[in-house]
């Protein structure tokens, strides 16, 4: 009987944790990738507990789960699309279908022709205001490709992941393994906190040590050097005529230093810096709110 | 009816490895990298455990191991975190190929 609940409650956390795992990879919203990576964790802790190894279960979820909270934090905090509603919004227009994150990479359907250019003119949106609408396939499907999530090798790593986990499977079940029919005795919390005090002591202290070193690494990456601030803080200011630069949004190698139309394609030129900032992904990180406003009307 | 053996658990531990490789060959952002690799670790831990219930229960070195394990992770997401805080800063996106030129 108890083998049977057993049974039940390891399917079912077993299957939380490779579903959402798989869900991370498909989702187009960073902010629900973490989300999910969390609820993975949960049901790996879950399974911990399943096993007897209740402090290890703890622990999971304390540096795990407690981690990637910060990091969905982060993310909120700092990216541009952190929902992933601009992609869906996207994916709606373009008429895309398939799978989340996946139907990015590999584009079907065709291009908006002419009759998606006229719902555009309607729409006096700005961010929807793009110049896709004079697109060869090949460069819609190469603006797609930029802004998804995975890169075109997704087929190849799909083939490659099943291989690798097809391999681990065929392995496990053929080899014979020497299992001990006891159960844990001992109360696992008293036997690893003397096993970490005593013969692992130098591999415990070592944590210690590496912490120590992650923590200031982590300061050092994240902190502005003092030079760079003053450096960034001449940049923003404001521009004079003569040393702005202006650039073409098609072809990025023209550059000018007066407004005007570039001599490739006859699109009006705009600043450099606003290049910058509209011809990130959707991963672009906005640093300053003023800018982000402006990403889209390139 | 005996409850799930071990080679249930080595499964489950074969299937999120081969998520994980999933995502680390094919997603374009660090972040999402960064926690697949996560989820590799986990696949790992997670056998470690089974085997320690299944194959040597008297023995808690495989725990010891699974809480540094655990250690290395935290500060690997820690450091690659800004690490690629400071890729974000300096070119305003943090996709993998753009780190390309980097070997230039």
């Amino acid at each position: 009987m108890t083998g049977i609940l057993e049974w039940i409650i390891f399917l079912a956390l077993s299957l939380i944790a490779v579903v959402t795992a798989a869900g991370m990879l498909l989702t187009m919203s960073m902010y629900r990738t973490g989300l999910a990576l969390m609820a993975s964790f949960v049901a790996l802790a879950g399974l911990f507990i399943l096993l007897g190894a209740d402090l290890l279960a703890a622990i999971q979820i304390m540096m795990n789960v407690g981690g990637m909270l910060v990091m969905v934090l982060f993310m909120v905090m700092i990216m541009r699309d952190p929902g992933g509603e601009m992609m869906r919004a996207m994916k709606r227009y373009m008429h895309i279908r398939g799978l989340g994150a996946f139907s990015m990479t590999m584009p079907r359907g065709k291009p908006p022709a002419a009759a998606a250019s006229q719902e555009q003119m309607n729409m006096s949106d700005h961010e929807m205001n793009m110049s896709h609408m004079r697109m060869t396939p090949r460069q819609y499907y190469d603006m797609m490709v930029g802004m998804a999530m995975s890169t075109t090798q997704l087929p190849w790593a799909i083939v490659l992941g099943m291989i690798s986990a097809l391999l681990l499977i065929i392995l496990v079940i053929l080899t014979p393994w020497p299992l001990a029919s006891t159960a844990p005795t001992q109360d696992a919390t008293t036997a690893v906190g003397e096993l970490l005090l005593s013969r692992y002591m130098i591999a415990f202290e070592g944590a210690a040590f590496l912490i120590l070193a992650g923590i200031a690494g982590a300061v050092i990456f994240a902190q502005r050097d003092r030079a760079a601030v003053q450096q960034q803080a001449m940049q923003h200011e404001p521009a004079t005529a003569e040393e702005q630069v202006y650039t073409c949004p098609m072809h990025p190698e023209v550059r000018q230093n007066q407004p005007g139309n570039c001599p490739r394609c006859g699109m009006s030129l705009i600043p450099v810096k606003e290049v910058a900032l509209a011809g990130n992904g959707h991963e672009a990180y906005q640093e300053h709110g003023e800018h982000g406003k402006h990403g889209g009307h390139a | 009816m005996n409850g799930p053996g071990l080679v249930a658990y080595l499964i489950v531990g074969a299937l999120l490895f081969g998520i994980g490789v999933v995502g680390v060959l094919s997603q374009r952002s660090a972040l999402m990298v960064l926690m697949s690799i996560e989820i590799m670790l986990n696949a790992a831990i997670l056998t470690l455990v089974a085997f320690w219930r299944f194959v040597g229960p008297g023995n808690f070195d495989a725990q010891v191991f699974v809480i540094i394990i655990v250690t290395i992770a935290a500060v690997e997401m820690a450091a690659g975190l800004g690490l690629f805080l400071l890729v974000f800063r300096q070119r305003g996106n943090a996709s993998i190929d753009a780190l390309k030129d980097l070997k230039r």
